[in-house]
């Protein structure tokens, strides 16, 4: 929500690369350790980092009249050793492999970003274009009517970093269509240029606008309404111009939307000096008539207007250039909410002035919800506005997409395991709401993983599908192995040896793990990455689709999604208890099936069945083992179920549901259908009436439900009678079906009375239910229970230490810096200045450094210290150590506080120098309280002793009450 | 060069002087309900070569007061520049709009700027300030006794009001004095012109006033506006059930227009399915009451929706056609807008089960709660609160006073209708420490690191960004130097931010 940090992966890499402690030969394992130690104790993250626009030129490029494009980021790392003997190309893999992995998982995460607000932008657009098309028919110019067309894009979150990116591809994409002149205004570039509130705002605005609309610099210097009205007339007066005209030197591009710059004035010359600025010179744009400062801007503008050299991603910044027709000028509004109100205003009440003469459009960006516009604008105001909402994709939407789309792909190396998968949601859904923070945390995840795991050279060959037939003919199978086996053969006895330490790959019982089982077991584990991975992600999408289907069935609002499937089923043994018996304590997941599986089986009729199993079967389809098991068991059911094998049994169970549920106090009668049922069958009703009655009384019923499968039925049953051992006793609620069981064979007739008057459904607990439920449990036991952590060498392709993401992004500055002047003998190395030392409990240690022992005291005293106190007892303490008591009275009347002067004046300077540096931190400011001129020093933010002594849950005592006692 | 100003050189018939009686007519014709205001203004204008002094038009929003002068004044065919305060937001915009828009006019007068280049009209119209537009008037405009009068409308005149700097109120004023010349300038504004008299120091010679729309004026403008292809009859028929029910309220006529077109469109339409079928048409009566007729929702998540609104709002229903629609920007002015029907109305808590329209992250919505707590509580609720907390805090003794209880709960009454307090961050912080920290121990949650989390970064950048959204606001000071916060949440918020939390907000709401 906040802008964290755009930390560009060089400054990750230049930061985290060289960790100062680690030696040449330490182990993975340490790697990450040294790498969070030396991590700067103000981390990274709170400070907004932005890259420098590459200003650097080189003459050729000038003379093309180009400028030269940044370093992309998908230039490849360099890493550091972090084995013994690890080879120069081994580290070049990995660094190949990250910047590849990176890459590859960054366009997945822009590509669920651009679906996102795919359908939104297109709906923009056409609301756009119909403004635009009403302008050729004159239809707006309705004298007195002179309401504004608006936009209420509604981002339904509160993050800034993600605003900023979706609405400049909003902007760019109006752009594209070449309809639409269009201009992005955000509160900070008002803020920045030190306008606040008033007319000064207005005119920032307005300039901003106008610098992004006109190309030629003509109007930059224009500050209201009147000056966009004359730049339009101008605009749409033009001939249409050829993209590209050479001779004016401006083509009919743009280098990007977000060009606002200000361009030092110190390559005016090299600008000069280049082809095309002498062209327009000819061609009169440097005229004498124009003033310098008219020059100037059209200097500029030409400047912005010189074409980016396009080879790879320039066709992302491109736009044409609109002149010469009548369309309508889109104003963006990135960030509604933080607009002054008065600017905001005032702004639409202008652009209303002039609404019959420059057709605007105005997109609001909000990303709360339009209440708060109404809050900010009088209603005279908005009632100028046409509005019309846009609502784009909310954050958590977002991020569920992310986390179905990517992180649950198998084709993304690495994997993600489930410590990390939390970690990322639950910053997620507490911090910050932002996806761009999503992606800053798995690019430093990603980084941290190739930088650490000496082995994740082989990261790329693992993300690629093995049934995908090759170009050449070849089994893809074999070529895919053939390149797993060349890597491991290619790995050296320092790659074998970790792996056998770190992953446990060769050791076998009863034989010497030699580097050939290494390399074979490596080899074979590697081989079937991939396959598993898909096998788990098509299972959970098979156990996702079957619970939502039972969970609309029976009407509940908040269905299963696959991103908490996904973060539950990446933790080990979430499914492993799905063949347990009865009295099996599986694993959470168990619940789930079960409860699907009994839901099913009570409220599904076949027909409904066949049509969850045909949605399964699409996912079942895609991978070979899955279709020639299950997927075939599965499809064998559905043709069963389009034949209408099961409607007899069907027909036969719902015939005697009805009668037994109607025949309410009558006696049983030899109907001969009845009695043609077989036993299973009864036992079949009987546990169906119960759970209906179960679930009537408000049982959930799942706990039965697993009764319901084939194998179960034995246990369940004893002397050819329906016993149920596990269920309570309940006293008067118990169930009804116990009486069933426990009458007497020879009074049927009271056992039916307490059969449930009313049916649940008009279904039956058929085959095919019970079929279904156990391949559905077969796919929860066989794939998904097998997540990429719980795979053999699951450490060279699953992402598992969060720590990286923990010491960069979770920074707690002020916590670090008081912790740190509290007690700096961890910095320090030193056992002197220790803070809960018992014995020193009271006392402030002379070996303090000056900040940290003023900072102590500044502590003792509370929320504000006099400064004559403060420097007292600063002084008592330094020279306690300095000079005996005896020396004090000696001295005594030589100076200020008993002290020589000259000691005084070290002391004055020292605690001059500290009280400044407790200013410089933040952690300070003076204060002079009224008239008598009596200086205090204030602690600035509250007193956090307290609470940073709770959050180490260490014994430290409190020095002073907290300060809002005080107040 | 304007179009529509006679030559100088020809003989100008003036149309007011012409006929003024019948000029008067044929605006009143086109503008309903104006017409003591159109006499009155046209009356005040006089003759086309007289002089006099400036002219104030008031009234309230959307009563046809810059629509009706601007048609005076082209109709009349007298030169005139027309300005807006609302567009050209500062004074010298003001002076280098009065003098663009003038610069036709002028040519026509002025020999030098009908000879000059293009280069040197730009200079010579060159205004910055107001010396500068007194230069030009002088200069270009006639100076016979015989010579027209010009005219500078200044629109939304209130705003200048709020200008710093040089008194461009009473510079106007003197502008014809000043350049000596005939330059009126007629002033629009909202409020009267009392507001302007410590400003100017005078008073205008003539105030038009615009009143309101009435009721009836209303239906007359909106019926003559009706859409092509709409029966009068039957429009007439629709308006007098619509304004019914929101003339009350609103008298906006750009409101209304906005609200009355789509809810036309839903209003016709089981006439026009009534054409289609060949049956008898249904009558107005039976249309709005088709209007108002309740549709079940669709889909599982409509139910579910309507389930929980019936919980939160009374059991009686409500008419479709509510005053919600006409307010503008609200979401059901939008939902009504993009086609919807029907729409339901907003009512305080529609975020049933503490839902809220967007999302924010959960330590953000005890942010926000822990600021609207402590802008309600007084800080003697804080010393009762965290007291038991604090090691060596000693709590008050007991009252002795027997009316202490009565007299506290009525400061609390007061309290809860009064004015928000503003708070330092110390104080913001301590309180979202405490809310957190005891809804989770509430709730059984893990509390391993809340503790490291609550004094992260993160909060306090959370805290700019509420800031920038306009949740919280720094009131006075800046956020470096322990500025004082106010908060922005309102009730309606808190409460559903309270309920989605699990936060039982009275129990922290003591006010004093």
């Amino acid at each position: 929500m906040a802008h964290i940090s755009n930390i560009h992966p060089r400054q990750c890499m230049i930061r985290t690369s060289r960790p100062q402690s680690a030696s040449p030969t330490m182990t993975p394992v340490d790697a990450p350790r040294a790498f969070g130690a030396d991590a700067d104790s103000v981390k990274t993250g709170v400070f907004v980092r932005r890259r420098a626009e590459d200003g650097t030129r080189d003459d050729d490029a000038v003379a093309r009249g180009t400028t030269r494009r940044p370093a992309r980021r998908s230039d490849a790392p360099s890493f550091e050793r972090v084995l013994k003997n690890e080879r120069e190309f081994s580290r070049e893999g990995r660094a190949r492999a990250c910047a590849a992995a990176w890459e590859d998982l960054d366009a997945r995460c822009q590509a669920v970003a651009d679906d996102a607000h795919g359908e939104a932008f297109r709906r923009v657009e056409d609301f756009v274009r119909r403004c635009g098309s009403e302008i050729g028919d004159g239809t707006t110019s309705v004298v007195g009517f002179d309401k504004v067309p608006s936009g209420v894009v509604l981002a339904g979150g509160v993050n800034s970093d993600d605003h900023e990116e979706t609405f400049a591809a909003l902007t760019r994409s109006l752009r594209r269509t070449g309809e639409a002149h269009c201009a992005l205004l955000r509160s900070r570039d008002l803020k920045a240029r030190g306008s606040g509130t008033g007319g000064g705002g207005l005119s920032v605005a307005f300039g901003v606008i106008l610098r992004q609309l006109d190309r030629d610099g003509r109007h930059w210097g224009g500050k209201s309404m009147r000056a966009v009205r004359r730049w339009y007339a101008e605009a749409s007066r033009e001939t249409p111009e050829t993209l590209g005209d050479v001779e004016r030197g401006v083509d009919g591009g743009s280098p990007g939307p977000l060009a606002i710059r200000n361009v030092d004035d110190g390559n005016e010359e090299a600008i000069a000096s280049g082809v095309g600025a002498k062209k327009r010179a000819r061609g009169g744009m440097d005229s004498s008539a124009a003033s310098p400062s008219t020059r100037r801007t059209r200097r500029r503008a030409a400047k912005e207007n010189v074409v980016v050299d396009d080879e790879d991603d320039g066709d992302d910044d491109w736009f044409p250039i609109v002149r010469g027709k009548k369309c309508p000028v889109v104003i963006v509004v990135e960030d509604t909410e933080s607009f002054d109100a008065r600017v905001l205003d005032s702004f639409l009440r202008s652009i209303s002035e002039y609404a019959s003469r420059v057709p605007v459009v105005v997109l609001l960006g909000l990303a709360t919800s339009v209440s708060s516009l109404q809050g900010m604008l009088p209603a005279s105001t908005a009632a100028l506005l046409d509005a019309r909402a846009f609502q784009l994709w909310s954050p958590g939407r977002m991020m569920e997409a992310v986390q179905e789309r990517v992180l649950l792909s198998p084709e993304l190396a690495p994997a993600f395991g489930s410590e990390v998968l939390s970690l990322l949601h639950t910053r997620f859904k507490e911090h910050d709401f932002s996806l761009a923070a999503v992606r800053r945390a798995l690019h430093l995840l990603t980084l941290t993983h190739f930088m650490t795991e000496p082995l994740s050279a082989v990261l790329p060959l693992l993300a690629k599908d093995v049934s995908e037939a090759c170009a050449d003919g070849e089994d893809s199978d074999d070529e895919y192995g053939d390149a797993i086996d060349q890597f491991v053969r290619s790995l050296g006895e320092s790659e074998l040896e970790y792996a056998r330490m770190k992953h446990g790959i060769g050791r076998r019982d009863g034989e010497d793990s030699s580097h050939s089982n290494v390399r074979d077991d490596l080899c074979a584990a590697l081989r079937d990455v991939y396959r598993l991975r898909r096998r788990w992600e098509l299972s959970l999408r098979c156990i996702q689709v079957a619970c939502v289907a039972t969970e609309e069935k029976v009407k509940k609002i908040a269905t299963t999604k696959l991103a908490d499937l996904l973060l539950d089923a990446s933790r080990t043994g979430y499914f492993s208890g799905v063949d347990a018996g009865p009295k099996g304590r599986g694993g959470p997941g168990d619940s789930l099936i079960k409860l699907a599986c009994a839901r099913v089986c009570d409220e599904f009729s076949t027909a409904e069945i066949g049509n969850v199993i045909k949605s399964m079967l699409k996912f079942l389809d895609d991978d070979e083992v899955m279709r020639s098991s299950e997927g075939s068991e599965l499809r064998f059911l559905l043709s069963r179920i389009e034949e209408g094998a099961f409607n007899e049994v069907d027909a036969q169970l719902r015939e005697a549901q009805a009668a037994s549920a109607t025949t309410v106090r009558e006696y049983p009668t030899e109907d001969p259908k009845v009695a043609k049922l077989s036993e299973e069958e009864e036992k079949r009703r009987a546990i169906e009436l119960l759970l209906a009655n179960r679930k009537r009384r408000g049982g959930a019923g799942g706990g039965f439900s697993s009764a319901m499968t084939p194998g179960k039925t034995h246990n369940l049953t004893s002397d050819g009678g329906l016993v149920l051992p596990h269920s309570p006793v309940r006293g008067r609620s118990a169930p009804a079906p116990l009486a069933i069981a426990d009458a007497p064979e020879s009074e049927p007739s009271k056992a039916l009375a307490l059969v449930p008057r009313e049916s649940m459904q008009s279904t039956a607990v058929s085959a095919a239910a019970n079929e279904f439920c156990d391949i559905l449990r077969a796919i929860a036991r066989k794939y998904a229970s097998r997540p990429p952590e719980s795979l053999p060498a699951s450490g060279i392709f699953v992402v598992t230490d969060v720590e990286c993401v923990r010491a960069a992004l979770q920074a707690s500055p002020r916590l670090a810096l008081e912790n740190t002047l509290t007690d700096p003998s961890e910095i320090l190395a030193c056992s002197c200045c220790r803070f809960d030392n018992a014995t020193a409990r009271h006392r402030v240690p002379a070996s303090l450094p000056d900040a940290a022992l003023a900072y102590r005291l500044l502590a003792r005293f509370g929320e504000q210290a006099p400064i004559y106190d403060w420097f007292q007892i600063f002084c008592e303490c330094k020279s306690f150590g300095a000079a005996r008591p005896g020396d004090i009275n000696a001295a005594r009347g030589t100076g200020t506080f008993g002290l020589p002067r000259e000691k005084l004046w070290e002391l004055q300077a020292r605690f001059t120098r500290a009280v400044a540096e407790l200013e410089f931190l933040g952690i300070a400011r003076p204060y002079q309280k009224g008239r008598k001129r009596v200086e205090y020093m204030v602690r600035t933010a509250f007193p956090l002793d307290k609470l940073a002594r709770d959050a180490h849950g260490s014994a430290r005592p409190t020095e002073r009450p907290l300060a809002i006692a005080e107040r | 060069m304007r179009e529509g100003y006679p030559s100088i050189s020809d003989e100008i018939v003036d149309p007011i002087e012409r006929d003024e009686d019948g000029f008067i007519a044929n605006t009143c014709a086109r503008w309903a309900g104006r017409e003591r205001s159109i006499a009155a203004l046209v009356k005040a204008l006089g003759g086309s070569r007289d002089d006099g002094p400036a002219m104030y038009a008031h009234g309230p929003p959307v009563s046809g007061k810059t629509s009706i002068v601007r048609e005076v004044m082209l109709r009349s065919e007298r030169p005139h520049a027309f300005v807006s305060c609302a567009t050209e937001h500062s004074a010298r915009l003001l002076y280098e709009a009065i003098a663009e828009e003038l610069t036709p006019y002028l040519m026509e007068c002025s020999e030098f700027l009908r000879e000059a280049s293009a280069e040197q009209v730009k200079k010579a119209m060159k205004c910055d300030r107001y010396s500068d537009l007194v230069e030009i008037l002088r200069t270009h405009l006639p100076a016979s006794p015989s010579a027209r009068a010009c005219y500078v409308v200044v629109d939304e005149a209130q705003r200048m009001l709020q200008w710093r700097g040089e008194p461009v109120v009473s510079a106007l004023l003197r502008l014809g004095e000043l350049s000596c010349r005939k330059v009126i300038v007629i002033f629009i504004g909202e409020q009267g012109w009392d507001t302007f008299c410590s400003v100017a120091g005078t008073t205008p010679y003539e105030g038009v006033y615009f009143p309101a729309y009435s009721k009836d004026e209303l239906r007359f403008i909106l019926l003559r506006e009706r859409p092509m292809d709409a029966d009068e009859m039957m429009y007439n028929g629709f308006l007098g059930n619509m304004l019914g029910t929101f003339a009350a309220t609103c008298r906006n006529l750009r409101e209304l227009r906005a609200t009355l077109t789509p809810l036309w469109m839903q209003y016709i339409k089981p006439y026009d399915a009534a054409i289609a079928r060949g049956e008898t048409p249904p009558e107005p009566r039976q249309l709005y009451a088709a209007l108002n007729a309740k549709r079940a929702p669709a889909k599982v998540q409509d139910r579910a929706n309507e389930r929980e609104r019936e919980g939160t709002t009374s059991r009686r229903d409500k008419p479709n056609v509510h005053t919600g629609l006409t307010v503008p920007l609200s979401a059901a002015a939008l939902a009504l807008g993009r086609g919807e029907w029907p729409v339901a109305q907003d009512v305080a808590g529609s975020g049933a089960g503490g839902r809220l329209d967007f999302e924010i992250p959960r330590l953000t919505k005890f942010l926000l709660l822990a600021a609207f707590l402590c802008s309600h509580n007084n800080d003697d609720v804080d010393k009762r609160l965290f007291g038991g907390q604090i090691e060596g805090h000693v709590a008050r003794t007991s009252r002795t006073d027997r009316n202490a209880g009565e007299r506290e709960r009525a400061a609390a009454a007061e309290a809860a209708v009064d004015t928000r307090r503003v708070f330092k961050l110390e104080r913001l912080i301590a309180w979202f420490h405490f809310i957190t920290r005891s809804t989770c121990d509430e709730h059984g949650a893990e509390v391993a690191d809340l503790e490291e989390e609550l004094l992260s970064a993160d909060v306090f950048m959370q805290i700019s960004s509420m800031t920038q959204l306009g949740l919280l606001s720094i009131n006075r000071g800046s956020a470096m130097e322990g500025g004082l916060y106010q908060c922005n949440v309102s009730r309606d918020l808190a409460e559903k931010l309270a309920q989605n939390l699990g936060v039982n907000l009275p129990t922290y709401l003591r006010y004093v």
